[in-house]
């Protein structure tokens, strides 16, 4: 990404300003342009009730210049004629020393927005380009892997910068620079853990990625935007995302209130790791109009003033789902009898004694004898296989100490990386038993042409995009799980994430024939070793026979433990009266569980189930604004619901929280309850507010930046839209009064 | 000071704004299958129907040989039928022994008289 123009301008103020267009398909010398007017302008949707706590704040950038020479004409056609993203806009406004960054932008020059006046080039004329920022980009990105959905769970500072990783500029100008690319201040704590002021729970909180995605019965998928999941993530927490300085910022609104002056906040590097230290910044900036050689901001006059009016009460929804099928669009029949799909359900919950699994099918079959056989009475005995799986070994944030890593394979901040790998590396301590079968997820992000080998128990997956997979591995030997390349060149890249998990308990009830088509069924138990859950049905008399639409339904015994659980469905065997095997190839059979419905019963039982968890809170005098809110993450009510918040704990397990809490809050409360608290309380009475309200920057070196709230007249104004004119240093803008 | 009160949590379904189907959770196999009707076999020859006619007989046995001789053995009065002459005896006529046994009542019988037999057998 080389800058292909570029100019420098100086405010009213003096501050020096850079921008740079860049394109990704030129090398060569930068030439320079000139430049009529830049503004940068954020913007928010709000609905009425809700502008407080609007979840992302994007900006656009409008920059005219002078379109003078051949070559300019030039550079307007290419960006006209580029696919998006092939352009884009940088700024950089320095200190007073012209040498120290203060600010930087950087947006995506959009080609539908470019406009410019019908004037020969000779004359010269003005033309006005639009950049957006990475925010707005965010709502064409797909948030998935390469290959599929993301699996398994992330923290929520990952989970953002899995969506900001995929802006180009992130990567060239941040990461790139081992700059921090999300700053967060974020005061939530979780009960169960003891508060520390040190302690970002947006660190030490894990959302699981199914929450993001849905799978319909015909095992498509459905995929949110980055956009959609950034906004999720935020309205969770009561929090804005906006880009501003020189990064990123997530941040608690209600925190503007909370010593601004003076206020912890963490950074955080592209892969999620937490930059050491304690970081700690005044989030104000003054507006003294009594007193402007000691203000920071001029406000100029123009602006109005006006009000929020008191909230009358604040309604959220947590939309956890829990009546979900865990079989949808899944099918079991003959043709696929010998290798039945294995579904593995999200973690189910068995803090409670009585939770268990409830499955309801149709099965539909018949058998057709094949001459020279004869046809004799039967029975088909069916088996089910429920089986617990646990870790092989956990999901790791890779420790080089539980590593064996030979020639290029290193460890570096929790991610396993190699070069051109031709060695091995494996878990140390890891054993493999021949004939068992494997659960294995695995996020892969190939830097090169190699491809990657994981190999286990014998039986080899190559990788050769990046991605997150699913492997089901059955052991033949007892080898151990490599990871290495054969390939040329060989493997280049990171594995972010690798778990492995082995069959625990398995589901048994025995059908026992004790003569003729006579039988028992035996006591349904859990097992160590491999069993099924059998069932059968009447005694089949006649050739041919159609049997159609027979509803099977149970219940499992309540599950031994907390851990995922494997379902499997097949025809285990067809039976004569005299108790004799029958041969299945000598007869054509057909059956198929269809409509197949399985679903976690956390407490046992049916009326237990809910899907939405409705939190609400009424101010206790009358007003008229409502805020109404549905949000998909929350606190359990299990932890099999995908959008149950797991915490880590002291010994570094994630355990699904339970209620949470703010430095100074009201108490421990449900996270949904404490979010309905947090808005309603700081419109109880309505709030000031000013709009279109002009500030000039007094301070080259401090100037106002949207992360900041204005201090004024000994309140904190925190910022909701605006435009910051770079000719003048002067922000238009609105922003409220945060009290509570 | 001005204050709020927190509301109780309400547990909703997911369709709760809706008019559906809203069986609740566990049994549902599809919301538009409002009635199941389960265990249902149809085989063409479950129920299997036969007659067998004893003209002009000299003794009260009958032997039953149509289904390989096999009468049915449960609920008789409604699965078999005899008839003598063409009028139907009532259950005190006559008697079952299985697997192939009519004995007609010695005060209902004659030598001479036509008998028909009218068995339902339903496979099970």
């Amino acid at each position: 990404m080389a800058s292909r123009y570029q100019t420098t301008v100086y405010s009213e103020k003096s501050r020096k300003i850079v921008i740079k267009i860049k394109d990704s398909a030129f090398s060569g010398a930068t030439t320079n342009f000139d430049t009529v007017s830049a503004a940068i302008q954020y913007d928010s949707e709000s609905s009425q009730g809700m502008e407080r706590f609007t979840p992302i704040i994007g900006s656009r950038c409008t920059l005219s210049l002078i379109i003078n020479t051949q070559a300019l004409q030039t550079l307007l056609d290419d960006i006209g004629n580029a696919v998006e993203g092939r352009f884009t806009l940088e700024i950089n406004g320095y200190e007073d020393d012209n040498s120290t960054i203060n600010f930087n932008w950087y947006g995506y020059i959009v080609t539908d927005l470019v406009e410019f006046e019908d004037v020969p080039v000779g004359l010269g004329f003005i033309a006005q380009i639009n950049a957006i920022d990475g925010l707005g980009w965010l709502k064409t990105l797909l948030y998935k892997s390469e290959v599929g959905p993301y699996r398994g769970q992330d923290t929520v500072v990952q989970h953002i910068l899995n969506c900001l990783n995929q802006l180009d500029f992130v990567q060239s100008e941040l990461v790139a620079n081992n700059l921090p690319v999300l700053n967060t201040v974020f005061n939530w704590h979780e009960n169960t853990i003891a508060y520390s002021a040190t302690n970002d729970f947006s660190l030490n909180t894990v959302i699981q990625h199914r929450v993001f995605y849905h799978r319909d019965t015909k095992g498509n998928y459905t995929y949110q935007s980055c956009y959609d999941i950034l906004k999720k993530i935020c309205q969770t927490f009561g929090a804005r995302l906006i880009f501003s300085e020189r990064n990123y910022w997530l941040i608690q609104v209600n925190e503007y209130y909370n010593n601004p002056s003076y206020h912890r906040y963490f950074k955080y590097e592209a892969f999620g790791n937490q930059v050491s230290g304690n970081h700690f910044l005044d989030f104000t900036i003054n507006n003294l109009q009594n007193d402007l050689s000691n203000s920071k901001l001029l406000r100029l006059s123009g602006g109005r003033w006006s009000y929020y009016s008191a909230l009358k009460n604040v309604v959220i929804r947590y939309n956890h789902n829990a009546k979900q099928n865990l079989l949808a669009g899944v099918e079991y029949n003959y043709s696929t009898n010998a290798t039945p799909e294995s579904v593995i359900t999200p973690t189910l919950d068995a803090s409670n004694v009585d939770a268990r699994l409830s499955y309801t099918g149709i099965l539909n079959f018949y058998a057709t004898v094949i001459p020279p056989a004869t046809f004799e009475n039967y029975q088909f005995v069916f088996a089910v296989k429920v089986v617990s799986i646990v870790n092989s070994f956990p999901l790791q944030n890779f420790i080089g100490a539980d590593w064996t890593l030979a020639g290029s394979w290193s460890i570096d901040k929790g991610v396993l990386s190699g070069t051109n790998v031709a060695a091995v590396a494996y878990y140390t301590t890891f054993t493999v038993t021949a004939n068992k079968k494997y659960y294995i997820k695995i996020r892969v992000e190939l830097d090169n042409n190699g491809t990657l080998r994981l190999r286990l128990g014998g039986v080899t997956k190559t990788i050769t995009e990046s991605g997150d997979y699913e492997f089901i591995i059955t052991a033949t030997n007892t080898n151990t799980l490599q990871l290495d390349s054969t390939s040329s060149p060989g493997f280049t890249g990171k594995i972010k994430q690798l778990e492995v998990k082995q069959e625990s308990k398995y589901l048994k009830r025995n059908i026992i024939y004790t003569n003729g088509f006579n039988f028992q069924l035996e006591a349904a138990t859990w097992e160590n070793t491999f069993y099924e859950y059998e069932f059968n049905h009447e005694t089949i008399t006649s050739d041919n026979a159609f049997v159609v639409y027979k509803t099977i339904t149970f219940d499992t015994l309540d599950i031994p433990e907390t851990a995922e659980y494997v379902w499997e469905m097949r025809l285990k065997e067809m039976r004569n009266e005299a108790g004799t095997i029958i041969n299945q190839s000598n007869y054509a059979i057909s059956y198929s569980f269809v409509n197949n419905y399985l679903e976690f019963l956390p407490a046992g039982t049916i009326g237990g189930q809910s899907d939405i968890k409705e939190f609400g809170s009424d101010n206790d005098d009358k007003s008229s604004v409502v805020f109404d809110l549905d949000v998909f993450i929350g606190d359990g009510p299990s932890a099999t619901t995908s959008g149950a918040m797991r915490v880590k704990d002291s010994s570094g397990v994630f355990d699904v929280s339970s209620s949470w809490d703010v430095t100074s809050g009201q108490g421990f409360n449900n996270a949904t309850q404490l979010l309905v608290n947090e808005v309603i309380k700081g419109q109880l009475t309505p709030k000031s507010r000013m709009i279109d309200m002009p500030f000039q920057n007094l301070s080259v070196d401090i100037p106002y930046l949207p992360h900041k709230v204005i201090d004024y007249s000994s309140g904190y104004y925190v910022f909701e839209r605006g435009t910051y004119d770079l000719n003048t240093d002067i922000w238009r803008g609105d922003w409220f009064k945060i009290e509570y | 000071m001005p204050s709020f009160t927190e509301r109780t949590v309400l547990f909703r379904p997911r369709d709760f704004s809706q008019v559906a189907n809203n069986a609740g959770s566990g049994g549902v196999v599809n919301n538009n299958i409002t009635e199941t009707v389960n265990n249902v076999t149809i085989t063409g020859s479950i129920i299997s129907v036969f007659l067998q006619e004893f003209i002009e007989v000299s003794s009260s046995t009958l032997t039953y040989t149509e289904n390989n001789g096999i009468l049915p053995s449960t609920n008789l009065g409604a699965t078999i039928h005899v008839y003598q002459n063409g009028q139907k005896l009532i259950a005190t006529q006559y008697t079952i022994t299985a697997p192939d046994t009519i004995t007609i009542d010695a005060n209902t019988h004659y030598d001479g008289a036509n008998y028909i037999v009218f068995a339902i057998i339903i496979n099970t």
